[in-house]
């Protein structure tokens, strides 16, 4: 009985144990893509080239996808979104992690 | 009339009762993970606000550009003080419901974050030695 009882709590126990790593790995890509945008804020604040800055940072990350927006002609938004997949079987759920970061232009007073 | 107590080993539930305890402890580790990660997010959410409120701040010399790069950053700005011609700004922000209820539950976390930064003109080091190298 206890062979049963077992079979059937190993996969519960591993499977719950996977998604506490993937939990765990979502918010580490919360914390890295939050470092990204604010990169790119900076460089782009400081009149650096945008295409060049966002691909420069998406070769490090090539999932993620950021999005730059003007706010009132003085500062700088960096929208970054990253889709993580959750491993092996629950493969079909995935989450979207969304960081955001506005910077102000440099020499804009 | 004579009664005799006759131990039986039957082991069916043991496994059954293992796994509600290893599915406890997994569950508290993965809320107490939860919660710290949440937590370490709006950390560095807050400590990026700062940056940039103070950032703004000393580039214009004015404490509501920092209040509008803290609110824009979602957070709110809590201090902004000139010493001279650096200035410390503090900003805070309200962890996200499902983030506060962890972080309670877990560590009876707080519900604020609080981060602050500084910033000012950049200070040019007085080299004194005969070669740049000799003091770097």
């Amino acid at each position: 009985m206890v062979m049963v009882e077992t079979a059937i709590a190993i996969p519960v126990l591993v499977t719950m144990a996977v998604t506490m790593v993937w939990a765990i790995g979502v918010v580490m890509t919360g914390v890295s893509l939050g470092d990204a945008c604010s990169r790119i804020a900076r460089e782009v604040s400081r009149g650096a080239d945008v295409n060049a800055t966002v691909m420069s940072v998406q070769a490090d990350r090539p999932g993620a996808k950021f999005e730059l927006a003007d706010v009132d002609g003085s500062d700088v938004r960096v929208t970054g979104r990253e889709v993580i997949h959750a491993p092996g079987l629950l493969r079909g759920f995935s989450f979207t992690v969304t960081r955001q970061v506005v910077v102000a232009r440099e020499g804009f007073s | 009339m004579t009664g005799s107590v006759r131990f039986v080993r039957d082991d069916s539930g043991v496994g059954s009762v293992l796994m509600l305890v290893a599915a406890l402890v997994l569950l508290v580790a993965t809320t107490c993970g939860l919660a710290l990660g949440g937590l370490a997010l709006a950390r560095q959410h807050v400590n990026a606000a700062a940056d940039q409120a103070a950032l703004a701040a000393a580039s214009t010399g004015q404490c509501d550009r920092a209040a509008r790069l803290a609110e824009l950053n979602s957070a709110r700005l809590r201090e902004c003080q000139w010493v001279g011609a650096d200035v410390t700004v503090v900003v805070e922000a309200s962890l996200p419901a499902v983030s506060r209820w962890l972080a309670w539950a877990a560590v009876g976390g707080p519900s604020v974050v609080v981060g602050s930064a500084r910033a000012g003109p950049p200070v040019v080091p007085q080299l004194s030695g005969e070669h740049p190298r000799d003091v770097l």
